[in-house]
């Protein structure tokens, strides 16, 4: 169980920085989405992790099961906005959509 | 263990792909996936439930969302340059600060975790539909919430004749680059 614990905490450290990586460097908005992702998979394994390690397995799959709602409605609404978006602007770039700037 | 490693290995393997493809639409299938990783990784863990969530939803539904918003978008978004260069030390820091957690997991899992009080699992029914109902509340408020916000993004327009002279809009200005 020790050892499992600390692998998935590795991996749950090793994806929640892939997904910041992916957020900072990246210009396309839909790739800012697949970094919110990779995040949020990080963090579903840590629950599970905390759940396995605590005995509370039941618990932590309800807590999953309500943070894969709530992520795949924000996923559903800021893909209809980068859509918009597109469609408004004819880009996705980041570094040009600068139009509501000072 | 050999295969919670190679799960691991494999969901680690597969967000790395979707981090660092250059076509968006390999992007998406890589992070599709991960999530078939993640999922396999709950039922080895022994968490069905949240590996059957996992599976219908994120690697199906949340894939099939990303590869329609990709084929809205037209050839040469899917390609934009990145910055890579400004964050380079970034994925170092991220490995040692993971390889921290690594060595010192137990003392952080001390910390962090609570206690085990011996107390028997209620089960997930129970967790979701008695210990966490305004979850649930919360679950379909997120719902509405969503349908109406996708409702008025793509509901039906106000007719509008375009006037002589108006502003061309972004879709124009694409298909304008692209003919160019």
């Amino acid at each position: 169980m020790s050892a499992n614990l600390t692998t998935n905490l590795f991996f749950t450290a090793l994806l929640v920085f892939m997904g910041l990586y992916c957020m900072l460097v990246s210009r396309n908005l839909l790739r800012l989405l697949i970094g919110v992702e990779i995040v949020s998979k990080g963090v579903l394994l840590a629950l599970v992790t905390a759940g396995q390690a605590v005995d509370k397995l039941g618990t932590a799959q309800g807590l999953a099961i309500t943070m894969i709602v709530v992520e795949v409605v924000v996923i559903a609404v800021a893909l209809g906005l980068v859509v918009r978006a597109y469609s408004a602007h004819g880009t996705l770039d980041v570094w040009k959509l600068n139009t509501l700037r000072g | 263990m050999n295969v919670h490693l190679f799960l691991l290995a494999a969901l680690a393997f597969f967000s790395m792909c979707a981090v660092m493809a250059d076509d968006l639409l390999k992007a998406a299938v890589s992070l599709g996936a991960a999530s078939v990783a993640l999922t396999l990784l709950f039922y080895e863990m022994a968490a069905p439930w949240a590996a059957v969530f996992e599976l219908s939803v994120c690697a199906g539904l949340i894939t099939v969302l990303f590869v329609s918003s990709i084929n809205l978008i037209r050839g040469e978004e899917r390609f934009l340059a990145e910055s890579r260069h400004r964050f380079a030390a970034l994925p170092l820091f991220a490995f040692c600060f993971a390889a921290g957690l690594w060595l010192f997991g137990d003392h952080v899992s001390a910390t962090l975790l609570p206690a085990r009080d011996g107390a028997s699992d209620p089960g997930v029914g129970a967790a979701l539909w008695s210990l966490r109902r305004r979850d649930i509340l919360g679950q379909i408020c997120m719902f509405l919430a969503g349908v109406l916000a996708i409702a008025a993004f793509f509901g039906p327009a106000k007719p509008a004749e375009k006037a002589v002279g108006a502003p061309a809009t972004g879709c124009d200005m694409a298909r304008e680059r692209e003919d160019a």
